[in-house]
């Protein structure tokens, strides 16, 4: 699998499978800091070589992830001593606990360079789709167009219209990353409520049902990439990707006290 | 209100107007609506040297971070700082009030290569198709 990967994640000729997508589900949860820098490494390796990425992760420990211009942590405090990350992508801070986050990688001349929101609706249209199906049967919908309210701290306490909601509760949130034409999407599915922000409840407190997560991540990982490439190849990340992720994870690191400025 | 058609343009979208080696650059209408609603930007210090093609800032909207890029390489010597507190200026006014930044450049043959106002149109079409 690696050596079919390797031609198509490092390759010369980009454009061969222009439709392929390389999937990575990762079977145990990351650190923040290196999901985040793994996140970045993909956009990197997408904008060299036009490989089309999808992304299915979790994260090792409770982690709250800030969006890129989110420069006050007065916010910070009330949610407990976690480890905190920046984002590539935009808006409010992210709790990633209970929650399955998945990213996805298009090059330039993607079929969404003239508006790239499309491809919220793109992916969120698939996820709806799948956790409709057995044996999750959980029904989600988009959020009914409003003024977007930016003001909250926390993206699952901020409202816009490519939010998907299931019974009034914001269960999937997503953002972005353009570079030179590539675009980084990422969003978190918050599962199940965490202790941290009780007032968001997930999709098992809903639907009082548990589901199993290494089903729901291969199914998620399929269907996303599907939606954006015709063929799909499963592979992991690489030793060489890997030193890169490595490299670059402190940067994402964010410390108490640390000045925020972008 | 500044003539478009004495401009050169980026295929990523950014503006420059040359006035001796001081140069002014903002990003164009199509790419602020392509944006939509802006709710962050950062532009870089005064006294930064950029190379062509590196990021100068970056803007917010709709939950996607965007990269801006100096189409050539020159040293900053002017930011439009009100900016940040007044973006409605980048939807109103992109080539006049919106502008970013301005940069000192030592090479006035610098940007000889961007498009015209003719053919950033036809790009700007293509793009949209």
């Amino acid at each position: 699998m690696w050596s079919e990967s390797r031609s198509l994640v490092m390759g010369t000729q980009p454009s061969t499978l222009p439709n392929t997508c390389v999937l990575m589900i990762d079977k145990t949860g990351r650190s923040g800091a290196e999901n985040m820098a793994l996140d970045e490494v993909l956009l990197e390796e997408c904008l060299s070589s036009g490989q089309r990425f999808v992304r299915i992760y979790t994260w090792r420990e409770p982690t709250l992830s800030l969006g890129y211009f989110q420069k006050s942590l007065d916010d910070v405090a009330t949610l407990g001593r976690l480890p905190i990350v920046r984002r590539l992508s935009g808006g409010g801070a992210i709790l990633h606990h209970h929650e399955v986050t998945y990213s996805c990688v298009v090059p330039p001349g993607n079929e969404w360079q003239s508006d790239p929101t499309e491809l919220y609706r793109v992916v969120h249209d698939v996820i709806i789709e799948s956790l409709f199906q057995v044996p999750y049967e959980c029904q989600l919908e988009y959020r009914k167009p409003t003024n977007p309210n930016n003001s909250e701290f926390l993206c699952f306490g901020r409202g816009d219209k490519n939010d998907l909601i299931s019974e009034g509760h914001k269960i999937v949130g997503s953002a972005q990353r353009r570079r030179r034409g590539a675009i980084l999407q990422h969003g978190s599915i918050l599962l199940k409520r965490s202790h941290y922000t009780p007032v968001f409840s997930g999709l098992s407190d809903l639907s009082n049902r548990e589901f199993d997560l290494k089903t729901l991540k291969t199914d998620l990982g399929r269907t996303i990439a599907e939606s954006i490439s015709e063929n799909t190849i499963s592979d992991s990340p690489q030793p060489e990707i890997l030193d890169r992720v490595n490299r670059k994870s402190s940067s994402y690191i964010v410390s108490i006290g640390d000045d925020l400025d972008c | 209100m500044t003539d478009t058609t004495t401009l050169q343009y980026t295929k990523s979208h950014e503006w420059i107007q040359k006035q001796g080696d001081l140069v002014t650059i903002g990003i164009t209408d199509f790419a602020v609506k392509q944006l939509t609603d802006l709710v962050y930007i950062d532009l870089p210090d005064v006294g930064r040297t950029l190379d062509a093609g590196e990021t100068f800032g970056e803007v917010e909207s709709v939950k996607a971070v965007s990269d801006l890029y100096a189409p050539i390489p020159g040293e900053v010597v002017e930011v439009n700082d009100s900016l940040a507190d007044d973006l409605a200026a980048l939807s109103d006014d992109p080539f006049g009030r919106g502008w970013m930044i301005k940069m000192k450049v030592a090479d006035s043959a610098a940007g000889e290569s961007m498009l015209d106002h003719t053919e950033y149109e036809k790009f700007c079409a293509s793009e949209e198709h």
